[in-house]
């Protein structure tokens, strides 16, 4: 920054100081007229108690460019016509103001060099996950019979890609997954028959699972109170196998406790509380469909 | 100076000898009582059981006990039918390891001791009905604890309140399963005691 520069913002603060009095002068040096160059005379005469001559005014503070400062005594007039003490105190206080303002310009194009970066950077991620995007499906999965959405403690979903068995967890009934060529997907569960699906050849809109009669058949019976137990008794009967064995798993899988057909049947006739604290997991039938194993959680 | 030789030659023999035969014997020792390893684990609860697997099954034993009530309510009920009632007891004596188990007879006002059969006998149609609260486990024994717990017995809206300790047995037994048998742990409800 040099002193030419300084004395072009004085002429400028000089041009202010005179539209303040003479507030109709919307102009500039180069339209200033010779009526404003004597009123400006005056006012220099008025506030500051110095004369300057009409050629000064023309040569220097008229001229659009300046090649050489003027003299030191009347850049002082000047300074003390904008209201400072002189000619030092203006380039002190100007350079002060300047500063911050001239060096701010260099910090904000870093940080707007920055900010671009990370704009685009952050446009470049979004623009590859958009190519690269994959569709997330969400299937329900229902009852083939009656159509309702299974619960989603009853059933457990698998994704087979590549030999490696991913859990996929069931949310309200559904399943979420993320549509990919010649996955499957293997749900299973203790009242239904398995059930696979093979992405890419077959997108379902949902899974209906088929039932298996005699696991229902069991479920109902947990839930039930002691009405029908004759009923039960002799439909226990008929869906368990003889050799039927259950494993009720203690808490945190710190036990295990055997049952056969006689035990459980007994613990089903006549409903009790331990019965309400089991939760089927597991069932597997024989050749007959007769339920032949039971693992259960006591919760 | 041979014969001398021939004599060191003997002695390193007879010492080779020796060691084989301690060496024999050692192997012989270990195996005897290796096998001895594979002979059926000890039954007693501790050597099989870590102590948290011992809480789990206790948890399980509290459920036991809390069924035993629920079908001494049902059996006392009049409203049951002779039918169930025999369902119900069949039930009853599953969960215990005999019928012929000890119980504390609360009907009596000397708190007797009579056996389970009898005590089926004596709430039948009496419309009791039977709740438990704050169970309590003892230290584990070789086969059984001891749970002691709050038993509160209603006859007529008119609440009457036992303090009972019950040992639970927990041992391994045969159990039929169809055609096959397999040896599983299994827990029992044993005899009632007062504190």
């Amino acid at each position: 920054m040099n002193p030419l520069d300084v004395f072009q913002q004085l002429k400028n603060d000089v041009l202010l100081t005179y539209q303040k009095q003479y507030p109709y002068f919307e102009g500039n040096w180069k339209t200033f007229s010779s009526q404003d160059i004597q009123n400006l005379i005056d006012l220099i005469a008025v506030q500051v108690k110095q004369t300057v001559s009409e050629k000064w005014i023309y040569t220097h503070l008229k001229a659009e460019t300046n090649d050489k400062l003027p003299r030191k005594d009347m850049l002082d007039i000047l300074s003390q016509l904008v209201g400072y003490s002189g000619w030092d105190e203006y380039v002190f206080k100007w350079k002060q103001e300047v500063t911050p303002i001239v060096s701010n310009p260099k910090r904000n194009n870093k940080v707007l060099f920055s900010v671009g970066f990370i704009g685009l950077f952050l446009m470049g991620i979004f623009i590859y996950r958009y190519l690269n995007r994959e569709e997330v499906q969400t299937i329900p999965v229902k009852n083939a019979f009656t159509e309702e959405q299974i619960n989603s403690e009853e059933v457990k979903a698998v994704m087979i890609e590549n030999d490696v068995e991913t859990p996929i967890e069931i949310v309200d009934s559904k399943i979420q997954i993320t549509a990919k060529e010649s996955a499957k997907i293997v749900l299973k569960s203790p009242y239904y028959k398995d059930k696979t699906v093979v992405l890419g050849k077959e997108n379902p809109n949902e899974i209906n699972l088929q039932p298996d009669d005699y696991a229902m058949m069991l479920k109902g019976f947990m839930k039930s109170d002691i009405k029908d137990w004759e009923t039960r008794k002799e439909q226990l009967q008929k869906i368990l196998a003889d050799d039927l064995e259950v494993l009720v798993m203690l808490k945190n899988d710190l036990g295990i406790e055997y049952f056969n057909k006689q035990e459980f049947s007994e613990k089903l006739i006549v409903p009790s509380v331990s019965l309400k604290r089991m939760k089927v997991i597991d069932i597997q039938s024989n050749d007959k469909n007769e339920i032949k194993f039971i693992r259960i959680i006591q919760e | 100076m041979t014969r001398m030789r021939l004599n060191l030659y003997e002695l390193y023999k007879n010492k080779m000898l020796l060691r084989s035969c301690i060496l024999l014997f050692l192997v012989g020792t270990f195996s005897v009582f290796g096998q001895n390893a594979n002979t059926p684990a000890s039954t007693a609860i501790k050597a099989n059981f870590t102590m948290a697997s011992v809480k789990a099954y206790q948890e399980s034993a509290t459920l036991k006990v809390e069924d035993y009530y629920q079908y001494l309510t049902l059996l006392s009920s009049e409203s049951t039918s002779e039918t169930l009632k025999a369902e119900i007891k069949s039930s009853i004596y599953s969960l215990f390891e005999s019928e012929n188990i000890k119980v504390i007879d609360f009907t009596s006002t000397e708190n007797a001791t009579i056996s389970l059969h009898e005590l089926i006998d004596k709430i039948t149609n009496k419309n009791f009905s039977f709740s438990v609260a704050n169970f309590e486990n003892s230290i584990v024994s070789t086969d059984y604890w001891t749970t002691q717990y709050q038993l509160t017995v209603m006859q007529n809206k008119i609440p009457m309140e036992f303090q009972y300790y019950q040992k639970i047995g927990f041992k391994p037994v045969v159990k039929t399963f169809g055609t096959t048998k397999k040896e599983v742990w299994t827990l029992f409800l044993g005899e009632v005691t007062l504190p």
